[in-house]
């Protein structure tokens, strides 16, 4: 029926059935925009402040942490201060860290091999978030000897078993022959 | 015998089976001897082989414990009070005589609150006397009486709280003299006893109103004409602020206080005067051949004690400042419990010109801001 009724209405009213809710849509958010029926639910309590390491490398110019920030704010390291002594860093790219982004803060701290440190950064706010590295040792580097040790690693599981096993094939290609 | 209990094998795949066992075990042994050549590091596990492990051996710039330090300046304008004019900026009130002759001094004290900023970037929401922290550093004189004006425009209940001698009334705990958020007190005290002495908010929980900013230094100067033996009446002279006796003293007014930012019940910095490194970052410049005197105060919370050491340098204490005879006599360290005070005497005059440390002697402290430099020159450099 209705698809008989359509046809027969004229462009305005069709307009008009368009525009008509429309507006009334675009009039509902700047209603609910001038309303900010959020606002009850502002007790006053400050933005959510996180930072999570992600990576931390430790080598000859200290430590560095891949810190990622997942606060409501961008997010500011004001201070680090490694067991428990404010220390010099750097944060690569600089300034208020936005939700999601990540950057490096690296750490020229003379780390102690074998021992564990702790690394905690302080925001703006005081709030401190702590990272700890339970036992401190170099990270490796893709140096050519450690490479050459990983491809020998490497053959030693992978190429030389299947090597050595088709050493016997010419041998159990007559098992069960002579059997 | 074997090939009885196990029939459905054969004898060639079984010499099979145990050739292939050989073949693995040979190349363990390959695997582990390659292991051992490429790694004399006892920490084994970890190849090192082409990179120092020690941070300490490599070259590198600016990689020593020169960089135990905050990062940045605190912005004092923004705070409304800077450490270094703080050292020497005693709230001495107004004056009027009274009828009997006696001395009555009055102070205008407001709490107000305030964010205040505790080291470079780090933002503290202080509760204060008169909007710094510590308080104003009041100073009296032996007798007078004293008129201190509160007022409390902060958004709890305070007081003012003095380690002095008076009434029950004039105590500022619950019930005497704590008012609320709009409300005004005023306690009236006579000075006494001369000293070192503080005050504080004595609101409840103590230890919220101590730790966000609700302290500072009340010092009463002895009255030499009650002195007795000439000897003490010249030292008691020496104290009194103004007089031509204490002109050539440098006194310095410091507190040892600490802020717990996230409110852990544990302190994320600590300082002399509020500001983590402060001293640091500006030497105080000590006239050496000038005495120094230093009114010391401790009001850090959480952590039990406190404590004053300096370098390449002895110095006599008066343990809250109510004796003209030193309570320690050569010492270059000294403690204090929260609340406790006293004075520091000592003289750079034979040193040679320098920077000269001080610090608590609680290396965590210290490192974690409580530290500062004396920059000891001449008068004339």
């Amino acid at each position: 029926m209705s698809d008989q009724s359509q046809p027969t209405r004229p462009v305005l009213t069709r307009l008009l059935l368009v525009l008509v809710p429309l507006a009334a849509m675009l009039g509902a958010f700047v209603w609910i925009a001038s309303l900010d029926p959020l606002r009850s639910f502002n007790n006053g309590a400050p933005a959510i402040e996180a930072l999570t390491v992600e990576r931390s490398i430790l080598d000859e110019t200290g430590i560095g942490l891949l810190v990622r920030a997942g606060g409501s704010e961008p997010m500011v390291i004001a201070q680090v201060a490694v067991d428990d002594a404010f220390w010099t860093f750097t944060q690569d790219p600089p300034g208020p860290i936005a939700r999601g982004d990540a950057v490096w803060v690296q750490i020229p701290y003379p780390w102690v091999l074998g021992e564990a440190h702790f690394v905690n950064m302080l925001s703006n706010t005081g709030t401190a978030f702590e990272h700890e590295i339970a036992v401190a040792v170099p990270t490796p580097k893709a140096t050519g000897g450690q490479l050459r040790l990983q491809a020998l690693v490497g053959a030693i599981v992978g190429l030389l078993p299947v090597a050595l096993g088709l050493m016997f094939y010419p041998a159990m290609r007559g098992v069960g022959r002579g059997a | 015998m074997a090939a009885d209990t196990i029939p459905s094998v054969d004898p060639s795949r079984r010499a099979l089976l145990v050739g292939g066992l050989v073949a693995a075990g040979g190349a363990a042994i390959a695997a582990g001897s390659a292991r051992s050549q490429s790694a004399p590091d006892p920490m084994a596990g970890h190849d090192m082989s082409n990179m120092p492990s020690d941070p300490y051996a490599a070259p590198m710039s600016g990689m020593a414990h020169g960089n135990m330090t905050t990062v940045g300046l605190v912005d004092h304008d923004r705070n409304g009070f800077d450490p270094t004019s703080m050292l020497t900026d005693w709230e001495t009130g107004r004056t009027e005589l009274l009828p009997d002759g006696r001395t009555l001094r009055t102070f205008e004290v407001d709490a107000v609150d305030r964010e205040i900023e505790i080291a470079p970037g780090i933002f503290f929401p202080a509760w204060t006397f008169n909007g710094r922290v510590p308080g104003p550093a009041l100073r009296a004189k032996e007798g007078e009486r004293l008129r201190i004006v509160f007022r409390n425009l902060g958004s709890h209940p305070h007081s003012m709280h003095f380690h002095g001698i008076h009434s029950a009334r004039m105590d500022g705990v619950p019930g005497a003299g704590l008012i609320g958020p709009g409300e005004e007190f005023i306690y009236e005290f006579e000075a006494k006893p001369f000293g070192c002495h503080l005050y504080h908010c004595h609101a409840l929980p103590l230890k919220r109103h101590m730790h966000k900013g609700m302290y500072g230094l009340f010092v009463i100067d002895p009255d030499p004409a009650r002195q007795s033996e000439p000897a003490l009446s010249a030292v008691a002279a020496s104290r009194v602020l103004g007089s031509p006796e204490n002109a050539n003293w440098q006194e310095l007014a410091m507190v040892m206080n600490a802020f717990d930012t996230n409110f852990d019940g544990g302190n994320e910095v600590y300082a002399c005067n509020t500001v983590g490194q402060a001293y640091m970052n500006a030497p105080i410049r000590i006239d050496k051949s000038r005495p120094v005197r230093i009114y010391l105060l401790n009001v850090t919370e959480f952590d039990p004690i406190n404590s004053f050491h300096l370098h390449a340098n002895f110095f006599d204490y008066y343990d809250t400042g109510t004796q003209l005879t030193p309570t320690l006599r050569t010492v270059d360290l000294i403690m204090q419990c929260q609340a406790q005070r006293g004075i520091l005497e000592f003289s750079f005059a034979d040193h040679e010109d320098g920077m000269y440390m001080f610090h608590a002697h609680q290396s965590e402290f210290t490192e974690l801001g409580w530290v500062g430099m004396f920059d000891v020159r001449g008068p004339a450099a």
